[in-house]
């Protein structure tokens, strides 16, 4: 009996010594190999509580180079808002935002409320587009609630905080991280303690050899309207030249 | 009618070659409160296509409706490096502010149907157009050989004319269709890290006044009835003036921490040099400026979306008449309930004559590219006001669209 409790006792030890903490699980998410540009396409597909459908096609290109983040995005449908582009240039957290409206012929400045708000009508608003695959440990307080197994796989369940100061849409997220690859495949985003809205990232693909692990179809549903969006990645390229002429505005344009 | 024949055949070649085609059919009713009498009721069918190549871009567009066929904007565009060359039938864009914008003047407008929305006024014009690209600022060059004039207000929306005594005949000259009466401009905008982000930019074009005005009054001695040169008969002569416009602007992006973030500020300013600066000749127009400064701000969580103006415009008057300084006030809102149901209203205020205009509207998406809106608008003031005098034609007015 006395062997067993030591037993226990020990194995409870070494499982606490190999247990990772919230802000550990996170750093690895966040050390994930990321590539330095991509280029592909985004279906995004509206679906309301009813079932009906609308439907948005994007062309989408995004560079890393040191702080600076650039991303652009271009409507290819459907027809009446084709043309319209969106560009994010992030720089030390700083965030600009240009938005092109073809039937104007201008390229706006966009700021502030725009950045929390839909994205062209999708459960997605532009900071969660801005920020996708974009994990900053340091903005966070990271917390392990718990381990859960999520569609048979082992996850970590981490709550996610943003530190005080930091600009963030939501006060709260909650992520399932896979366990043995580190990629996050739920997130729960909270506004006022609430839960609003749930991100699910349903299909991870091998990119590069398996260099990459890239979401290439993921769910963002609104908790309280049932209104869900879907976001299909495709004709991915990544690692590809993407010249820093095409973040601009006389790209926006074209 | 051949032009746009020809531009259908090429849409169709396109098609083959797997160009980018698309288009919409929209058409459009309006009902006037005044007597229940149609204001408007028209459908039209727009194509346009566009073909990327490597440097270079083609596109063309034309609408078809039972008034006639017209050109859109039709040409080409070469990427030359750091610098873009456009050449056709173009609508360019200058200036930043909404509703009202002093800078936006390359184009004429097509007025006859003064509510119609401001980007489907432009009308395009045959030129040329030089953009230079370095860093975060762009130098444009645009010129057009031949000056078009603007359609006034038209059927329904005709304003009365108030010819002087005497006058029982007028006539318009349009500038000759010859090089130098070219409108020629240029632009030059910038991006600076001030605040959240600022943009500011100037425009110079070298035009000619959008609508005619007094050019002078001929006598017509062999329809006179009386014998008295006086009292005419005359014939009234109009034309354009040249006109220089110079102005700036600038869209600021800031916040005020712990109070509200994300305002954006955005300004126009312009000076319009014009012949008679003095204002001692009725037969020429006089220099006139106009000042906007407009404030948007959209709350927070898919709230609603504000942009507030104040917009001022001077002109200088006849002697001796005292010059009028006329302000405006505006506000356009609109809330987004939803992907499909978009609700909005503008507000227009002439503070100077004290009419104005109110139009609430909504629009729905049925589907992908399918659109209804559904709007009302109100026209108030006296006859002889700015808004006033369409008053009789406040109604309620629906379109739907089709965009493939």
């Amino acid at each position: 009996m006395r062997k067993k409790m030591l037993l226990a006792v020990g194995l409870l030890l070494a499982g606490l010594a190999l247990a990772l903490s919230g802000t550990e699980v996170m750093q690895k998410v966040a050390a994930q190999p990321r590539p330095a540009t991509m280029h592909g396409k985004m279906e995004m597909r509206l679906v309301d509580k009813h079932g009906r459908e609308l439907t948005r096609v994007l062309e989408t290109w995004s560079k890393q180079e040191g702080d600076v983040e650039k991303k652009l995005i271009k409507f290819l449908a459907p027809a009446d808002v084709k043309g319209t582009s969106f560009l994010v240039i992030s720089r030390n957290g700083q965030d600009e935002m240009k938005l092109y409206l073809p039937a104007l012929k201008r390229v706006r400045r966009i700021a502030g409320g725009q950045k929390k708000g839909s994205f062209m009508g999708s459960d997605f608003s532009y900071d969660d587009i801005s920020n996708l695959g974009k994990i900053e440990v340091d903005d966070y307080e990271n917390k392990l609630l718990r381990e859960e197994e999520l569609n048979g796989a082992k996850t970590y369940v981490v709550e996610a905080r943003p530190k005080a100061g930091v600009d963030s849409s939501y006060d709260k997220q909650i992520l399932w991280v896979r366990a043995d690859d580190f990629v996050p495949v739920r997130i729960e985003f909270y506004q006022k303690g609430k839960l609003v809205k749930v991100m699910t990232l349903d299909q991870v693909q091998k990119f590069a050899g398996g260099k990459y692990l890239m979401p290439t179809h993921m769910v963002m549903e609104n908790v309280k309207s049932k209104h869900k969006t879907e976001l299909t990645m495709s004709d991915l390229e990544l690692d590809v030249d993407i010249p820093d002429s095409v973040f601009s505005e006389r790209f926006m344009k074209r | 009618m051949k032009r746009i024949l020809v531009l259908l055949v090429a849409f169709g070649l396109a098609a083959a070659e797997g160009v980018d085609i698309g288009g919409s059919v929209k058409s459009n009713f309006g009902v006037r409160f005044s007597d229940l009498g149609v204001l408007e009721q028209s459908a039209a069918l727009e194509l346009n296509f566009k073909y990327d190549l490597a440097d270079a871009s083609l596109f063309a567009s034309a609408s078809l409706s039972p008034a006639g066929a017209r050109l859109g904007e039709t040409g080409a565009t070469l990427y030359l490096g750091d610098f873009d060359l456009s050449a056709g039938n173009l609508l360019l864009s200058s200036g930043r502010t909404d509703l009202f914008s002093p800078l936006d003047a390359f184009n004429p407008r097509d007025l006859s149907v003064p509510l119609n929305k401001p980007s489907e006024q432009k009308i395009p014009v045959w030129a040329l157009a030089l953009n230079y690209y370095v860093a975060d600022t762009q130098i444009s060059l645009f010129a057009s050989p031949t000056f078009t004039p603007s359609r006034p207000p038209a059927g329904l929306w005709a304003v009365p004319a108030h010819l002087p005594p005497g006058v029982i005949e007028v006539e318009t000259s349009v500038p000759a269709q010859t090089i130098d009466n070219a409108v020629v401009g240029g632009r030059v905008s910038s991006t600076f890290a001030v605040l959240d982000g600022l943009d500011v930019g100037a425009t110079a074009i070298y035009g000619f006044t959008p609508f005619p005005q007094a050019k002078g009054m001929t006598y017509l001695s062999s329809k006179d009835t009386d014998a008295n040169p006086a009292n005419g008969p005359f014939r009234l002569e109009l034309g354009y003036d040249r006109r220089f416009l110079l102005g700036a602007d600038f869209a600021l992006a800031f916040s005020i921490p712990d109070v509200v973030e994300g305002l954006i500020l955005r300004g126009e300013g312009a000076y319009a040099f014009l012949p008679d600066s003095a204002g001692n000749n009725p037969f020429a127009a006089n220099p006139w400026a106009e000042g906007v400064l407009e404030l948007e701000y959209t709350w927070p969580a898919d709230g609603p979306h504000l942009i507030a103006l104040f917009d001022t415009r001077w002109e200088k008057a006849d002697a001796p008449a005292p010059d009028q300084l006329i302000p405006r006030l505006g506000a356009m809102v609109n809330y987004d309930y939803g992907e499909r149901l978009s609700l909005s209203a503008a507000w227009l205020q002439n503070l100077h004559d004290g009419s104005g205009l109110l139009r609430p509207a909504l629009s729905y998406t049925f589907a992908d590219g399918v659109t209804g809106e559904l709007g009302l608008h109100w026209l108030y003031g006296s006859a002889a006001s700015q808004f006033g005098v369409w008053s009789q034609n406040s109604g309620l007015s629906a379109s739907l669209t089709y965009s493939f």
